[in-house]
């Protein structure tokens, strides 16, 4: 029995989050069956499992899911290709400070997604509207960041490769762009986050396919239980994105250790 | 090693100074605006590819405004988004701020709701404003509830790393001159932990003014969000444009005054710690 205790000290907290978790989707599904037996309200776990099922065997889960990646991963990419040749611009040259620098600050503090209606109606339902909102949404946060990752190189770094004879090219390639890699890691972390919410809210607005249209479609039928894959999908998803990002970092820029 | 140090400038009002190249940028970009618009309406461009149904000129947006002022239902829908704004980000800090401190102090409580609080955090919450608005009907209690589900996350996690890295010394400091339990959490946790948390609130602002727009998507009888999607229906933009604009400064002007509260309340705080704290946000 003391082993058993020992065993359960040493590794408390996930056992605690094991049983959390086993506990919480039994009550889940007590609610569902005994409480309030109304599928268009409780959708316990086994309705899910059963919806994700059904729509597995239809091909609409592979759909949908390309649909939302595709328009993820190409606006992403032209955000950070972007947002981070901006920022560069931006921290070294003084007149694009100057011009850029109130944009930039209203664009990465305001909600971008609400410009989601225009460009639906500017580039239609289909895939380039989405591309053309991730990539707002996901363009700010990495310019920002980048830009702060460059400005706030430690001086002395510099000063020292300088002392030692460094070239600007040098200084640029030696210092500065690794020590910014955390904090433009930073703007990448919060981008991902950025770029999924504006790929579904303009779903929402008005698409043919993806997980925002899986969602908003299935509300609109009742089907609470599909909706809910959908938001199933989109944790998994986010999930995913977050630790391929924390492997990244921790492949780049292996000194930084990172805070989430 | 020699730093030059740069005097202050006795005027301070210079056109190579921030604040008046950031005045000018934005006074040079709406021109360009309005002028871009302008050219293109003279070309005939603007009905062949129909781009007056997305693409209005500031001068429009004002006009826009003015139209909507008159006929009340600017006041209305900005009455309406404010409400939805105010009771969802209210409940979200009375909710996140007790919940993140049980959560930093109470390890076995952490245990248990650290799965699903990591788990609702990694999910996209406007995902869920459908579903909300299935479950609640139409109404400000529903977008309120998707406000919410937006805020709180920000705001539950500062606190608690706030409170998780309240400085050690100091409480025992107090400890060691026999201050009580209640001293310790009111004296240090609360006053140390207070530049999180209010973070965690400018934070949650954005969050907030996203869950209005969304949660209104679905299902309101009033509001910006509502009116947006509204107008941008009926292929008018000049409307969005007033809506958006009234969004946008609304949360800029909510996000300084959350950083106003943060000086006056912790005014000792750097901004190093608060990069620090940026840099765990996630959405």
């Amino acid at each position: 029995m003391s082993a058993v205790v020992n065993v359960y000290r040493a590794h408390e907290k996930k056992f605690d989050a094991a049983l959390s978790v086993v506990l919480g989707l039994a009550l889940w599904q007590i609610i569902d069956t005994l409480l309030i037996q109304n599928p268009l309200v409780a959708v316990g776990p086994a309705r899910i499992a059963e919806a994700f099922g059904r729509l597995w065997a239809q091909g609409q889960i592979v759909r949908h899911v390309y649909a939302t990646f595709v328009e993820f991963i190409l606006g992403f990419t032209a955000g950070v290709v972007v947002g981070i040749a901006l920022g560069i611009l931006m921290a070294l040259k003084r007149a694009m400070k100057d011009v850029l620098n109130p944009w930039v600050t209203i664009a990465y503090n305001a909600p971008v997604i609400l410009l989601a209606p225009l460009f639906i109606t500017a580039l239609g339902v289909g895939i380039a509207s989405k591309i053309a909102i991730v990539f707002i949404s996901a363009v700010f946060p990495v310019l920002f960041n980048t830009y702060a990752g460059i400005t706030t190189v430690d001086t002395r770094l510099v000063e020292a490769v300088r002392a030692f004879g460094g070239t600007p090219r040098q200084i640029f390639f030696k210092v500065t762009v690794p020590s910014s890699i955390p904090m433009v890691m930073t703007g990448l972390r919060l981008s991902v986050g950025r770029a999924i919410v504006g790929a579904i809210v303009s779903e929402f607005f008005g698409s043919r396919a993806g997980i925002g249209y899986l969602i908003s479609e299935a509300t609109e039928a009742f089907r609470t239980a599909d909706a809910f894959v959908g938001v199933v999908l989109l944790a998994v998803g986010g999930y995913v994105a977050f630790e391929l990002l924390k492997y990244a970092e921790r492949k780049i820029a292996p000194w930084y250790e990172s805070k989430v | 090693m020699i730093t030059a140090v740069k005097k202050a400038p006795l005027l301070r009002l210079s056109w190579r100074s921030p604040q008046a190249s950031g005045a000018l940028s934005v006074l040079a970009g709406i021109a360009l605006w309005q002028l871009v618009y302008d050219g293109l309406a003279r070309t005939g461009y603007l009905q062949v590819y129909a781009i007056d149904h997305f693409f209005v000129s500031p001068w429009q947006v004002v006009e826009s405004f003015a139209e909507l002022y008159r006929s009340g239902e600017l006041v209305r829908n900005c009455y309406f988004s404010f409400l939805e704004f105010l009771y969802g980000f209210l409940l979200s800090v009375v909710v996140g701020v007790p919940v993140g401190f049980l959560m930093a102090t109470q390890e076995k409580l952490n245990n248990f709701l650290d799965p699903w609080v990591s788990c609702i955090y990694a999910t996209p919450r406007v995902a869920l404003a459908p579903i909300v608005v299935v479950w609640f009907g139409l109404g400000i209690f529903p977008t309120s509830l998707v406000v919410f589900l937006g805020a709180v996350f920000p705001i539950l996690l500062n606190t608690y790393t706030g409170i998780k890295s309240v400085r050690r010394n100091l409480i025992d400091v107090v400890r060691a001159f026999g201050g009580s339990r209640r001293q310790i959490f009111l004296k240090v946790m609360i006053p140390d932990a207070t530049p999180a948390i209010i973070a965690g609130m400018r934070l949650g602002v954005g969050r907030a003014v996203i869950g209005v727009v969304v949660g209104e998507l679905f299902g309101a009888e009033a509001g910006l969000g509502s009116m947006v999607y509204l107008y941008s229906q009926r292929f008018q933009p000049g409307p969005v444009f007033v809506g958006i604009v009234i969004l946008v400064v609304f949360g800029i002007l909510t996000f300084v005054a959350v950083e106003k509260l943060q000086r006056w309340l912790s005014p000792w705080y750097a901004y190093q710690l608060q990069r620090k704290v940026q840099g765990m946000e996630m959405e």
